[in-house]
This record gives structure tokens, C-alpha cells and sequence, in this order.
């Protein structure tokens, strides 16, 4: 069984990495905590009912690794990798417009939100989950999911103000 | 906007609304500009970050997490219980887990036994029990690892199997021994974990960890629909693993050890 569930979290892997960078925020980050996850799945794999949706439990153990350690261990505000994405608000909007950057500026502004707000969004929003599968991530009910949801992109958009309108329209984006 | 909340327009733009309400929402639209506006403001949010994150998901893989999830499983208990450790779902279907169910966590505390009634998360010391378990002891005494002792009490409707799944020799060289009980009753399941180490002939609890289950006819709770996705017993096991792993000094032992300790009465 071991085995079979090991090519599934291969198979994962992209998933598990754009929730966890939706998260942190940064690359290297994501990767550290998706590579817990993983090790900490593997040693709890019994824990693990084999008829159940194996994703929805890998992006439980991520969530969890995030809020009891990573929060707690990084007190230090944005990361330096965004610091070279320059101010959120005033800065070039054709700048902005380039999609290495779109990245950037969407981490920096998802950092602002509260994480209850950004567990929703990243599940959602990125990884295209329904209300009710995130709830059942979250292990909140579906109301709640909503509220947070729609906070969080009430929140980005007046963070990024017209460059959201700008880049979701810009081409470079489908 | 009075008819539309912020959150119906965005389950509209998600498409979380079903075919009717949706046609409403839509109808309404035609004449709310406010709305319209907001509508866009949820369609904009939600392509700005998919298109943000998409490419990730066309990156090869790192070589450490491939690494990682190739890695031989490193906790020292739990790759040799996978075999064993039954799926509870062959008992009852995952969706009967009583979410509200009480667990119980009983930790061996100096000479006698601490109870704790665990609900809710929270850890309340409340009675010292030490009662012996003639059942336990007697399986324990007698039945290999993976192999199951089971004993019925037809008149009261009971039947009692306990399996266990580990066997190890804690600082003080005690033998102690993990394993899986669970108690068939009437209207239900009754399923715990726990280790027992042995001391002067008796096999004494350590830690039970104990949680019941409700018989598929007493479902009916629309808080289960969402327990597919609840993996059995989730962090209380982690938990409970982290108990044996402090326990446990060196490895476990092999069937054949096992065997011979069963054959000469553990001494």
C-alpha cells in the first residue's frame, strides 16, 4: 500500500507545492514545508484511511505544519526575495503587468491577510477546491469558509486596487 | 444591493450556486449596477491569483521532495504497525465516526493511573483509576503481535477482540506491548488504543486511548457528511504515538523474540 500512496503524493507534489507557496509566500519555504508534510505523512500513513481522498489529508497535514510551527517560528515580517518586487501600491503598472512578477505582488498582498483569510483563498481561489472540500480541509463549516473567503478577496482587490482588474484582464493571465 | 449579499454573489461567480438560484442572482444582476460591480471584483480576485500560482503547477518537482516521499518511513513504530493496525473501516464505513465522540486518555502517572477525558481538545485530569483488566492481561500474556485474542459474553450482547501490535522493552527493561481493543457492544463499537507494560506478572496500562463508535443505524447527524475526509482518530494518534516513541528504548522486538517470550512466560 506504501508504495501505491507514495506515486499518489507524486502525483500531488504540484498541488501540494503552489498551496503550500500560497501560504508562505516564498519558494523555499513552500518546499521546506511540503517536504514535512510529506515525511510527517509517510510516518503517519496508518493514520491515513485508504478510501478517503488522500489530497484533502496531505493539504490537512500542510495546514497544520503551518499554523502550530511556521507561524510561530517566523516572526520576522515579508521575506527578502519580495523585497525586489518594489512598493505594492503606486508602483509602474506595466511593471506589474510581467507575469514573474504578478507572483510577487500577489504573494506580498496575500501576506497581509489574516491566515484564516489565506487558507481559504489558497484553497479555493488557487487551488480551485469547493466551498465544501475546503471546509473539510479547513474542518470549519461552509459558512465560515465563505465569510473568510470573501473577506480575503475583498481585501486583496483593495490592496491591488486597478492592478488586479489590470492583470486578470492583461492577456498575460487566463 | 439589497437583495444581494457580498457572499451569494461570489458563490454565484464560483459557481457554488445551483441552476435556480444562480438564474435568479442573474436576473437581479440586469439591474444592479453595485452589484455587477462587485461581481467583477470576485471574477477579477479569483483569475489574479490562479493565474499567479498556475505555473507552479508546471514545475518539475524539486529532487528533495521527490527524495522525501521515496524515503524510507524514519519513525521507529510506525512503518511496522502499517501491516497491522486494522482499518476500522472494516468494522464500520469511515462515515460513522462519531465526531463528538469522547475520547478518553489515560497516562500512566508514577504509581498510579491519571484519567483524562479528552473533548473538545481539552485535557481535564479527573479520577485515578488503576482497575486491573483480567481480558487484557490474559491476551497480552498469550497473543503474538497481529494475531487477535477474542472473547465473547453472548448473554450481554458483547464481544471483546483485542490485538497486539507492537512489542518493545521500555529504560526500566520492562516488556510493554501496544495494541488495539475493541468491544462490540449492542448499539455499537467501542474501539482504543493503548500500551501496557509488564510489572511483577500483570501487564499495567500506560495509556488508553478510547473512542466509541455509533452503529450505522443511530446515523443520521449531517455533521458525518463531511467526516469522509477525517482520517481515523487524526492527531489524537499522533499523539498517542509520540507516548510509545518516548516509552520505547531501542527497537522493537521480531516475532521470533516474541514468540519465545510467549513460550516461557515473558521472563
Amino acid at each position: 500500500m506504501t508504495e501505491d500512496v507514495r506515486a499518489q503524493m507524486i502525483a500531488l507534489l504540484p498541488r501540494l507545492r503552489r498551496f503550500a507557496l500560497g501560504l508562505t509566500g516564498a519558494r523555499d519555504d513552500a518546499d521546506d514545508l511540503v517536504q514535512a508534510a510529506c515525511e510527517r505523512a509517510l510516518n503517519r500513513l496508518h493514520q491515513w484511511q485508504p478510501d478517503t481522498r488522500l489530497d484533502s489529508w496531505m493539504f490537512r497535514i500542510i495546514k497544520t505544519i503551518w499554523i502550530d510551527q511556521w507561524r510561530s517560528n517566523r516572526a520576522h515580517g515579508a521575506h527578502v526575495e519580495l523585497d525586489d518586487a518594489g512598493p505594492l501600491v503606486g508602483s509602474n503598472g506595466r511593471h506589474v503587468t510581467e507575469v514573474r512578477n504578478t507572483l510577487e505582488v500577489v504573494c506580498r498582498a496575500m501576506e497581509q491577510l489574516p491566515d484564516e483569510q489565506r487558507l481559504a483563498l489558497t484553497l479555493v481561489s488557487v487551488d480551485g477546491m469547493s466551498y465544501e472540500e475546503a471546509a473539510a480541509v479547513l474542518e470549519v463549516p461552509i459558512g465560515t469558509v465563505m465569510s473568510r473567503l470573501a473577506r480575503a478577496r475583498r481585501r486583496l482587490h483593495e490592496l491591488l486596487e486597478t492592478k488586479s482588474a489590470t492583470l486578470a484582464r492583461g492577456g498575460k493571465l487566463k | 444591493m439589497t437583495q444581494l449579499d457580498e457572499e451569494t454573489l461570489m458563490a454565484y461567480v464560483d459557481g457554488e450556486l445551483d441552476p435556480r438560484r444562480a438564474a435568479e442572482v442573474e436576473a437581479l444582476l440586469a439591474e444592479d449596477a453595485e452589484a455587477r460591480a462587485t461581481v467583477q471584483m470576485f471574477r477579477d480576485s479569483a483569475a489574479l491569483v490562479r493565474g499567479a500560482f498556475d505555473p507552479i503547477l508546471r514545475e518539475p518537482a524539486p529532487a528533495r521532495l521527490l527524495a522525501a516521499v521515496n524515503a524510507p518511513v524514519t519513525s521507529k513504530v510506525s512503518d511496522i504497525r502499517l501491516a497491522r493496525r486494522s482499518p476500522l473501516s472494516r468494522f464500520f464505513p469511515q462515515t460513522v465516526w462519531a465526531r463528538a465522540a469522547a475520547v478518553a486518555l489515560l497516562i500512566g502517572a508514577g504509581a498510579g493511573y491519571l484519567t483524562a477525558q479528552w473533548q473538545s481538545g481539552v485535557l481535564e485530569p479527573s479520577a485515578r483509576v488503576a482497575t486491573a483488566d483480567p481480558l487484557l492481561n490474559e491476551a497480552l500474556e498469550t497473543t503474538a503481535s497481529g494475531a487477535v485474542f477474542a472473547r465473547q459474553e453472548r448473554e450481554k450482547g458483547i464481544e471483546r477482540n483485542i490485538m497486539p501490535l507492537l512489542t518493545f522493552r521500555d529504560a526500566s527493561l520492562r516488556y510493554c506491548r501496544e495494541f488495539e481493543s475493541t468491544l462490540k457492544i449492542p448499539d455499537g463499537l467501542q474501539v482504543s488504543y493503548g500500551v501496557a507494560c509488564r510489572e511483577q506478572g500483570v501487564w499495567q496500562p500506560q495509556a488508553l486511548m478510547a473512542r466509541q463508535l455509533i452503529s450505522p443505524t443511530l446515523r443520521g447527524d449531517p455533521a458525518m457528511d463531511h467526516s469522509q475526509y477525517v482520517p481515523a482518530m487524526g492527531g489524537e494518534v499522533a499523539g498517542f504515538d509520540t507516548i510509545i516513541e518516548q516509552l520505547m528504548v531501542g527497537q522493537s522486538l521480531g516475532p521470533d523474540e516474541e514468540a519465545a517470550l510467549i513460550g516461557r512466560s515473558w521472563r
